[in-house]
């Protein structure tokens, strides 16, 4: 049977290496660390999902030879293998890219609100996936695995790490508010680990953030003679708590080899807790205005056009953003926070087809506004020391055309970034070639 | 053991309060069935939609019947674990039952381990 470590170093794409490096961290206090070539210090992450795909060309890898070429007819030099028929002539970058920062490191103006953080982010611009299909490489991206019945990243971190604080959960998850990505609550799943350590959702915009924390205002039927009103204010709670309490506490008494009547009635606790930890967790409202303006929290228009627009995503981004701090910050281990939902139209997540000038605009603004907020008020608190912020998508998108403005997948290179935890900032490790579709040959 | 419920499952939409309370990926093989006991589980057999309109059923269906509170509510307990409660329990779910209703009572007993664990 594989070590742990064996296994978490072996699973793709460094998640498993990151939870490696966490427990490290834990388990390297006062004693000597063999194999890493620095202190290990990550004990938090935050995974930043893009849903559908972001296109590593238009956003974070730029490529002039891919500008020059723009119009003219596709030739890769190699047979490649479309999702759909996205082989149409080379389609240059949809943005222009300047350098930024110390490091000069070149993004496209859509992502420009990335550039005052850029000498913190280390890119990798060779990933490599092993499908083009959504649902198999979101997986891929969130436990390692291209197929469903293994542990997400976060519920890996949970287990092993286990929780800083016991008012909130260890692993939390904060969807698109359009709704889930591909595979569903499987992104977040503990497969074969306790169910303890799968992700929890919150839904920060919502009047109810957590399913079931309170309950609800409820009633199917009018009110009969002399029965049941009276169950849901606060003080009906508090005394049906307390007797629930007592019976289950008699009955343990009667069962004292019984180690789940204890484990149950601590859970109860803990929810008790979490009903005034998640709320106080999520409510902005004790954040100062510099902060609120950071997020683009500021002025927050009552109503939006109904379009999906630049504004709009930058609010709602930004929200995530900003109670994924509040999480980790009151030491919640592992935040997901997605961007885009599942496939449709019109498109509400990266999959850019048709138009990515169109689709990926309001995202990657949004994307970078918030992911720019999150990474300065980070710093500014210390927190990017033991926190590592890790930007994810499913696949690259093709350098070719599709229709003429939308890009078809590319899984055989694409791009992700990290920041902070220890992640020495302002590189780029590795790269693509001048297509923008392959990790370049190694010389033998 | 666990008590527990058969009911057919659509694969693509897993319900929240079943997942809640370890039922079992239905698009895979499992041959061993969860037991968890987290805080997310405590609150929904608190206070999801579905057990406080199964209280509410319930509480409606004793209180036609007209008993005294400590009548109605060794009745309950009678139904769902099968004993008599003992006076101070009688004593306990009748005081709750007199402040906020059969329905905090039956609340309280879908929460009981022992209408939770068979065994």
């Amino acid at each position: 049977m594989s070590h742990r470590r064996n296994f978490l170093m072996n699973s793709a794409c460094g998640l498993g290496a990151l939870a490696l490096q966490a427990m490290l961290a834990d388990e390297s206090r006062g004693a000597t660390t063999r194999g890493l070539h620095h202190r290990p210090r990550a004990k938090r992450v935050i995974q930043l999902f893009m849903a559908g795909a972001a296109s590593h060309i238009d956003l974070f890898d730029y490529k002039p030879a891919l500008a020059k070429a723009h119009g003219k007819p596709s030739d890769f030099g190699e047979p490649i293998e479309a999702f759909q028929n996205g082989l149409g002539p080379w389609l240059g970058p949809i943005w222009p890219f300047r350098p930024y920062g110390e490091s000069g490191k070149p993004l496209s103006s859509i992502v420009s609100a990335l550039g005052n953080v850029v000498d913190d982010m280390a890119f990798v611009h060779n990933m490599v996936g092993k499908s083009g299909v959504h649902s198999q490489a979101t997986l891929l991206q969130t436990t390692g695995f291209d197929r469903p019945g293994f542990p997400s990243a976060g519920a890996w971190v949970s287990y092993a790490l286990g929780s800083l604080n016991d008012n909130l959960p260890t692993f939390v998850v904060l969807p698109d508010h359009r709704g889930l990505a591909s595979n569903g609550t499987k992104n977040w799943d503990s497969a074969f680990l306790p169910p303890q350590s799968a992700g929890t959702v919150i839904y920060p915009d919502r009047p109810q953030p957590i399913a079931d924390l309170y309950p609800q205002p409820f009633r199917t039927k009018p009110e009969p003679q002399g029965a049941s009103r009276g169950w849901l204010p606060p003080q009906s709670e508090q005394d049906l708590r307390a007797t629930l309490k007592r019976l289950n506490e008699r009955h343990a008494l009667e069962h004292p080899h019984d180690p789940r009547l204890e484990a149950r009635i601590e859970s109860y606790e803990l929810a008790a807790k979490m009903q005034l930890a998640a709320p106080a967790a999520l409510d902005f409202s004790d954040e100062p205005d510099h902060v609120m303006k950071l997020y683009g929290l500021d002025n927050v228009p009552s109503h939006f056009p109904t379009e999906i627009n630049a504004r709009e995503e930058a609010v709602l981004f930004g929200r995530k953003c900003l109670a994924a701090r509040r999480l980790i910050e009151r030491g919640v281990r592992f935040v997901q926070v997605w961007s885009g939902n599942d496939n449709g139209f019109p498109r509400r997540n990266w999959d850019s087809h048709e138009d990515v000038e169109r689709d990926h605009g309001p995202l990657a603004y949004g994307m970078a506004s918030g992911a720019s907020a999150l990474i300065q008020d980070l710093k500014q608190r210390g927190l990017l020391e033991d926190t590592v912020v890790l930007w994810t998508t499913e696949f690259g998108r093709l350098p070719s055309s599709q229709g003429g403005r939308g890009r078809d997948h590319n899984p055989f290179v694409f791009t992700n970034w990290l920041c902070g935890g220890g992640v020495r900032g302002g590189i780029t490790c590795g790269q693509s070639d001048q297509w923008v579709t392959n990790p370049p040959i190694e010389p033998k | 053991m666990r008590r527990s419920v058969y009911r057919f499952i659509a694969r693509s939409q897993t319900q929240p309060l079943m997942t809640s309370l370890d039922c079992a990926d239905p698009s895979m093989q499992v041959d061993v069935r969860n037991q968890s006991n987290s805080a997310t589980q405590a609150l929904s057999l608190l206070n999801n939609a579905f057990t406080l309109m199964v209280a509410e059923e319930w509480a409606d269906r004793v209180s036609r019947s007209g008993l005294a509170n400590d009548e109605a509510v060794s009745k309950m307990v009678m139904k769902a674990i099968v004993r008599e409660p003992d006076k101070a329990e009688t004593q306990m779910l009748s005081d709750l039952a007199k402040q906020h209703g059969l329905t905090a009572v039956a609340r309280v007993i879908f929460n009981l381990n022992e209408f939770l664990y068979v065994d």
